[in-house]
């Protein structure tokens, strides 16, 4: 073994140790040293044993761009499994490695514990190369094309989903269905036959009542999964469906690391700096402010919702719940005292010892970036991010408000439904006009909610392929207007408004041509 | 740093190793798929090709054009640009303040927001491939056998056979067949065996091909008025026209390149597409130019002509237009041209300012003078926006139709 293999190899168990001392408790995590293009490979597919599709290929070649031409490099990449998997570049140098090899374990330690991880399925990757394989094999006996068009619809919809859900291992359509039954059997059940604290006693002896067929619509509810819907109910081939329940699968998998983007980063920076503090001092060595920059250097293109930055913002906000339980003063703040969102002065003594602002604690019960945002983001660390809120006006982005209420709030509001709109097929949505076509309604949430008009109507031709017959959708919808307006001095010149209106748009065939709209009233 | 081995330690619960993943193609693979969707999509809509004429680089002989392509994107539900965004400035930010300016607020610059697959590829593609997607079945119109003085080429042709060659142009059907008939004739049976007098090879003629001899003759307007997009659109019309008229015509066609404002010169085909501009306008010296360099060096007799004009048409004198319709029906009368090309480049805006800013000018007035010109070879068009110039490519050159029109 070479002189570097040996070193990694001990930076691994001292980290492991020094990490364990802190209290982190992560998965068994085996680290592997791979050349960039695999980390690359890895970032675009997010999980190795994916199958394969362009959009993968358009990632992988865009992480290859930043990092080759220097605008962002991606150090490693952590796969949420029990084991987990590390993957570091192979051309990090020593130095590097210490802070990486932190930061994964402290990464794995988060999925190990936070509650939007419970019931992830830890053998993911297994997961994912056998789902690889069954579709590899629809490849072969349908068509590579026929299945890209199926994986091209699936793609596009697989985020439209109910944000509450929980991870949950792989169903098939049939389980899906069941459950659905099953659910609306119960409220059936329960329309018909309200239960009571004493139906045990007063069923007993009883003759079973008649069950008593009601026709209900379809679906009961608002029905927030498309895709699980669509797998169910649509008149697709069984191997179509079975692509869409594999899609399915996958992206919730995923979208629990997309909702915990801040908490995780945080952690691990949080981390990394501490445990390179401590390996530092035990090794003698004075140089840890080299690491802070280190830390605040890598991983600057990151970006997450709106320019939030989430290595800095939740190593932030970890930093100051810490050093409020622990009753100690931050550095370099403007005062000694803090003001809450009111305007209120804050009395720090409430915070020490406050289990509420025990990060162990939170590391485990906050599940999601909204929430830990809301509860934990402060006007102090606002003003110190330089944040503020900002609208179009048709032509330009502007400066809405500094106000740091607002922009709490707009932040919070930007990571509902993973900042997306929210489609559901509302009651009877399935069955519209009686014939059969699908419904589905754009829940608006606040006033300046809409939809990009334009992207829509690339959107819903896939969701025809999959329906097989008319789909509408009812939502609010925005695009821009170009207008050629003479200027002050006389000269002509193009400007924009912003449109917005309320709109049904039904789309009968699998291109964009097939697509009508109508005005809701 | 790195060495070449692999290894795999355990360590502890945890594990380190290090494979070869030389293997390891899958993105460069679903990258290539991405590629073949780009370029279909650039055969439906070849806009990005036409206006990408500066990026020929010679590479091997063959030249290439770099086009560049947006990254295709799944379109998944995105939220308007009514939604409210957050920034992260230096904190001088005011309320009011432009963050991102821009057309339709999507700048470009540190504060951008997340760019959601906005990413740009280059496709390459030779010259060659770059027109067999813009044009097909475009001709020179009217085309007549003109003179004696055409033009002779050889092409090489692999159209017989000989009892001699090379070993590398054997023609082994042949040869068998020789084989089998000198068997037949001496009465033997079982496989024929090939003999080395008795082979069979194939070989080529110098086959003559003529093109009719043609000369285009591109005039230029460069005065003043001409702005940026009249020069650009002047330049891809012109340069794709004789792009492709070369590659259909490789042997018969000749260029000539006239560049004018208030004299006309003839300049070579480097400076015509790089002139810059000054002057005022005087259309009838280009045509006249045009007239003296067809009666010196391209007789009618022997070439058929078709001369082209570019202009914004922005004429300032009014006896000039009428002299200039006089010099186009010389050009059809005297010397027998095939087609006159018009082309009024005119940017709608920059009208819509003159007239604002009642600058005196008289748009179209040369238009309006040749259409007094009723021969059906008289062809005018327009360029108004970019898209104008491929239709107006196909309708110079449409080949099929002209024959008609032809009286």
């Amino acid at each position: 073994m070479s002189l570097s293999e040996q070193t990694e190899s001990q930076i691994i168990v001292d980290m492991k140790r020094i990490v364990t001392g802190f209290g982190l408790d992560p998965y068994p995590t085996h680290f592997e040293l791979v050349p960039k293009e695999v980390i690359y490979e890895m970032a675009a597919y997010g999980i190795p044993g994916r199958m394969s599709h362009w959009i993968h290929g358009v990632r992988f070649d865009q992480f290859k761009s930043q990092g080759d031409y220097g605008l962002g490099k991606i150090f490693e990449l952590v796969i949420n499994t029990d084991p987990s998997y590390a993957f570091i570049q192979e051309s990090n140098d020593l130095a590097t490695n210490k802070l990486v090899i932190a930061h994964v374990l402290a990464h794995v330690d988060f999925f190990k514990h936070n509650a939007s991880f419970q019931n992830s399925n830890t053998k993911m990757m297994d997961s994912a190369a056998l789902q690889g394989d069954r579709l590899r094999k629809y490849a072969f006996e349908k068509g590579d094309l026929e299945l890209e068009k199926i994986l091209d619809a699936a793609l596009s919809i697989e985020d439209c989903t109910d944000e509450k859900e929980n991870p949950r291992k792989w169903i098939s359509a049939q389980e899906y269905r069941d459950a659905q039954r099953q659910k609306f059997k119960d409220r059936q059940k329960q329309k018909l036959h309200p239960s009571s604290p004493y139906d045990d006693i007063l069923e007993l002896g009883e003759e079973k009542k008649p069950e008593i067929f009601e026709r209900a619509p379809h679906p009961i509810d608002d029905e927030k999964n498309l895709l699980m819907f669509l797998a169910v109910h649509s008149p697709l081939e069984d191997w179509q469906k079975d692509v869409l329940t594999i899609v399915d699968n996958q992206a919730q998998y995923f979208r629990s690391q997309i909702k915990t983007k801040i908490l995780n980063e945080g952690w691990a920076s949080f981390w990394h700096i501490r445990a390179l503090r401590a390996h530092d001092e035990e090794a003698d060595n004075a140089s840890s402010d080299f690491w802070r920059w280190a830390q605040l250097h890598c991983n600057v293109t990151a970006a997450h919702l709106d320019n939030i930055n989430p290595y800095a913002m939740g190593l932030a906000l970890w930093e100051d719940i810490d050093r409020k339980f622990r009753g100690e003063p931050l550095n370099g703040s403007r005062s000694e005292r803090e003001y809450d969102f009111e305007g209120n002065e804050v009395d720090m003594s409430r915070f020490v010892g406050n289990p509420t602002y025990d990060i162990f604690r939170i590391r485990a019960e906050i599940p999601t970036d909204q929430a830990f945002l809301r509860n934990f983001l402060t006007p102090e660390l606002v003003r110190r991010f330089n944040l503020f809120t900002m609208v179009n006006n048709g032509n330009d982005w502007v400066v809405e408000s500094k106000d740091p209420k607002k922009i709490r709030d707009g932040l919070v509001e930007g990571m509902t439904n993973f900042g997306k709109p929210l489609l559901v097929i509302p009651e009877g949505g399935a069955d519209y006009n009686l014939s059969g076509e699908l419904y589905i309604t754009h829940r608006q949430d606040g006033d300046r909610d809409g939809m990009d008009l334009k992207r829509m109507r690339e959107f819903m031709p896939h969701l025809y392929r999959l329906w097989g017959k008319t789909v509408h959708l009812e939502g609010t919808f925005q695009e821009f207007e170009q207008k050629t307006v003479t200027g002050p001095w006389g000269f002509p010149f193009a400007t924009h408004s912003l449109h917005s209106e309320r709109l049904i748009i039904s789309c009968s065939g699998e291109s964009v041509n097939d697509i009508s709209e109508k005005l809701v009233a | 740093m790195a060495n070449e081995f692999e290894y795999s330690i355990a360590l502890g619960d945890d594990h380190l190793s290090r494979r070869n993943w030389d293997l390891q193609r899958k993105g460069p693979i679903d990258q290539a798929r991405h590629k073949q969707l780009q370029r279909e999509i650039l055969k439906k809509d070849p806009g990005g090709i036409l206006t990408n004429i500066g990026n020929i680089i010679t590479s091997n002989g063959k030249r290439l054009i770099r086009v560049p392509v947006k990254s295709l994107d799944l379109p998944t539900p995105e939220r308007g640009a009514g939604r409210r965004r957050i920034g992260a400035g230096d904190g001088s930010e005011k309320e009011g303040d432009v963050i991102i300016p821009g057309e339709k607020g999507q700048g470009k610059g540190k504060k951008a927001g997340q760019g959601e697959g906005e990413g740009y590829q280059e496709l390459e593609m030779t010259e060659d491939e770059a027109l067999s997607i813009l044009f097909e079945n475009l001709g020179l119109p009217n085309l007549e056998d003109r003179g004696t003085e055409q033009i002779h080429d050889t092409e090489v042709v692999w159209n017989s056979r000989s009892d001699k060659g090379l070993m590398s142009n054997l023609d082994i059907r042949h040869s068998f067949i020789e084989a089998i008939r000198r068997q037949k004739l001496r009465g033997r049976d079982g496989p024929p065996k090939l003999d080395g007098d008795h082979l069979k090879f194939k070989t080529w003629e110098d086959k003559i091909v003529e093109d009719k001899s043609a000369v285009l003759v591109f005039k230029r307007d460069v005065s003043a008025s001409m702005g940026d997009f009249e020069r650009d659109a002047t330049r891809i019309a012109a340069a794709w026209k004789v792009r492709y008229l070369r590659k259909k015509y490789p042997r018969g066609v000749h260029t000539v390149f006239i560049a004018h404002h208030w004299t006309a010169d003839e300049v070579s085909e480097e400076e015509f597409f790089k002139h810059g501009r000054s002057g005022g306008t005087l259309m009838s010296s280009a045509y006249e130019k045009a007239i003296e360099v067809i009666e010196s060096r391209f007789p009618w007799q022997n070439f058929n002509i078709y001369p082209f004009h570019y202009t914004d048409g922005y004429s300032y004198d009014e006896g000039d237009d009428a002299k200039c319709v006089r010099l186009v029906t010389r050009m059809f009368e005297e010397h027998h041209a095939n087609l006159f090309g018009y082309v009024e480049i005119s940017n709608p805006a920059v009208i819509a300012m003159y007239k604002a800013n009642n600058i005196n000018f008289q748009e179209g007035r040369l238009a309006e003078a040749l259409k007094t010109i009723s021969n059906p070879r008289m062809i005018m068009g327009t360029i108004g926006s970019f898209p104008d110039i491929k239709p107006l490519i196909e309708k110079f050159l449409a080949v099929e139709s002209r024959k008609i029109a032809a009286a």
